[in-house]
């Protein structure tokens, strides 16, 4: 790719060429012949062209208007390029050169992929000169020009949208508010044609999009980004030309965090409840409020009649769901009455709580984003266990 | 250029190679509006894009490049597509009175006489003749809305990338 410095030796050397000519002949030819070997050249470039989408064309021409025919046209193109931001550009092709009869136009086009060479701006530069015949025109040259035509701005599509929405669980499309889809719009920033679609999913993030040939999209969460960063990219592609990466983060209820003071076991009648009380946090460690939660039991196991032989016959508790207006989540777990029990439950005993234990369920599951039991994103999983005074999560 | 010029010219000044570059440099000009050489290069140009358009890889490509033409003269596909009757016929025209200017010089060359300046610039007006007629043609044939997007677009985009120089002669 020849330098501005070698640009400048080429058009000297040209010159130079011509120059020398000049002496030898110059001399001997009578001046008479000037008249004819007038001309005017004309050189240039329009604008460059969008061809489509994903491709730009700049050319460079030049003619010439002799009355006699003498002169032929030349241009040498080169298609420059400027990066956003850049101070500066250069060619980002060879020099193409042309010629043409006198009277024609010699004419030099140059076409850049967008996708490959990136947003920025495009034009053509372009040396532009004639020759002379100088078996007619003895001693007539021209040095020739260059000249920088007008430059194009392209920006890559970009896609509009929310980049960050909510992992509910499977099938769970929204929750008070919380949504587990993001509307989605291309712009095309000058592209044409309607964009083809397309997701890369790194890590665990995963979404499925409503249409793959569109303007207007939904992409919905198919599971949950690692951790609180973009790890799902979506593109809109214009004939080849993609769109700015469009990066996704999604968020899901995460953690349950045992608030201070909890559990608190107190009197039931003749029995006892356990209270529980968490914070719910997400996975960019926010407080989330105002969401569905449900309760799901694991398999029971009688410990009582694993420890003494007798089965026990304590009521099997109701899963609950509920909806919670903050971010708190409690659970009670309680067992009264009980006068008839096998064993028999008792009040919370002090100073020492008992370690009979009667009955568990594993694994207690509890899930954020709906009231269905068993849908939503567990935040919680663990053995429920009673003993004869209390329950305990553990 | 200049400077490497400068340099050079202690040497060459006799040779006349830089007074001409200088005075080449100087004498670049743009077009006046409307000059029929603006509409030549133009119709230079609408050619070069069908010679494109012609050669897409497929009729939907060529069908998409006409479009992006259009957009970028700020026609519509039907009155770009009448710029190219006209582009053809016009450059048709000049291409064979190209032929005849050139056949009657290299003829009287061969016979060793000096081509007639008379019929030369008899030559020459019949090309701005022609011109003249193909932007006629153009707003003639075109919508009044096309051909005054198509006329503003030239003289005021085009014509302002396009200059003109005098070459030179050694002395």
């Amino acid at each position: 790719m020849p330098s501005e410095s070698e640009h400048n030796r080429k058009t000297t050397v040209r010159a130079l060429l011509v120059s020398s000519q000049i002496v030898l002949v110059a001399l001997a030819w009578p001046a008479a012949v000037r008249g004819q070997c007038e001309a005017t050249i004309y050189g240039g470039a329009d604008d460059p062209v969008r061809v489509d989408s994903n491709h730009v064309m700049t050319e460079g021409q030049t003619w010439t208007s002799d009355e006699y025919g003498y002169w032929t046209p030349y241009v040498e193109a080169w298609q420059e390029f400027m990066a956003p931001g850049a101070s500066s550009g250069g060619p980002i092709t060879d020099g193409e050169v042309a010629d043409a009869d006198p009277g024609d136009t010699a004419w030099v086009e140059l076409t850049t992929i967008l996708n490959a060479q990136g947003p920025g701006t495009y034009w053509d530069y372009g040396f532009h000169w004639a020759v002379a015949n100088q078996d007619y025109c003895p001693g007539w040259y021209d040095e020739g020009f260059y000249y920088d035509g007008p430059g194009l701005t392209i920006s890559r599509p970009t896609i509009a949208g929310i980049p960050a929405f909510w992992w509910l669980g499977s099938g769970v499309l929204s929750d008070h508010g919380y949504y587990a889809q993001s509307a989605l719009t291309a712009n095309p920033n000058g592209a044409s044609g309607t964009p083809s679609w397309s997701v890369q999913m790194l890590e665990t993030g995963g979404v499925t999009l409503q249409c793959n040939v569109c303007t207007d999209n939904v992409a919905t969460s198919t599971s949950f980004s690692c951790g609180c960063y973009p790890d799902v990219t979506i593109w809109a592609t214009y004939g080849g030309f993609e769109s700015e990466p469009f990066n996704v983060t999604i968020v899901k209820p995460s953690t349950l965090t045992l608030d201070a003071g909890y559990p608190q076991d107190s009197n039931d009648q003749d029995g006892y409840l356990s209270l529980y009380q968490w914070s719910l946090t997400d996975s960019c460690g926010y407080q989330d409020a105002g969401l569905d939660g449900n309760e799901v039991f694991g398999a029971w196991t009688d410990d009582y009649f694993n420890s003494t032989g007798t089965h026990n016959n304590w009521g099997l508790p109701t899963a609950a769901q509920a909806y919670s207006p903050t971010n708190l989540w409690t659970d009670k777990i309680w067992v009264e009455p009980c006068a008839n029990g096998k064993p028999k439950c008792t009040n919370p005993q002090k100073p020492t709580l008992s370690t009979v234990a009667v009955r568990h369920n594993t694994p207690w599951t509890f899930y954020i984003g709906t009231q269905t039991f068993g849908s939503g994103v567990p935040v919680e999983s663990d053995t429920q266990q009673n003993y004869l005074d209390h329950g305990r999560h553990q | 250029m200049s400077v490497y010029c400068s340099r050079l010219s202690l040497t060459i000044m006799a040779l006349a190679g830089c007074v001409g570059a200088f005075a080449q440099q100087a004498g670049r000009a743009a077009l006046p509006p409307d000059d029929p050489e603006v509409y030549f290069g133009f119709f230079s140009l609408r050619q070069g894009i069908q010679k494109h358009i012609v050669a897409a890889k497929d009729a939907s490509a060529g069908a998409a490049l006409e479009r992006a033409a259009a957009r970028h003269f700020n026609v519509s596909e039907s009155d770009f597509a009448i710029v190219g009757l006209v582009t053809n016929s016009t450059l048709g025209a000049l291409s064979a009175l190209g032929q005849e200017a050139r056949a009657y010089v290299a003829q009287e060359r061969t016979a060793g006489r000096t081509p007639d300046p008379g019929r030369a610039a008899a030559f020459h007006e019949r090309r701005l003749a022609l011109l003249r007629e193909g932007a006629g043609a153009l707003q003639k044939s075109m919508s009044p809305a096309g051909w005054g997007a198509l006329h503003s677009y030239i003289n005021d985009r085009y014509r302002s990338h396009i200059v003109r120089r005098e070459p030179t002669h050694a002395k």
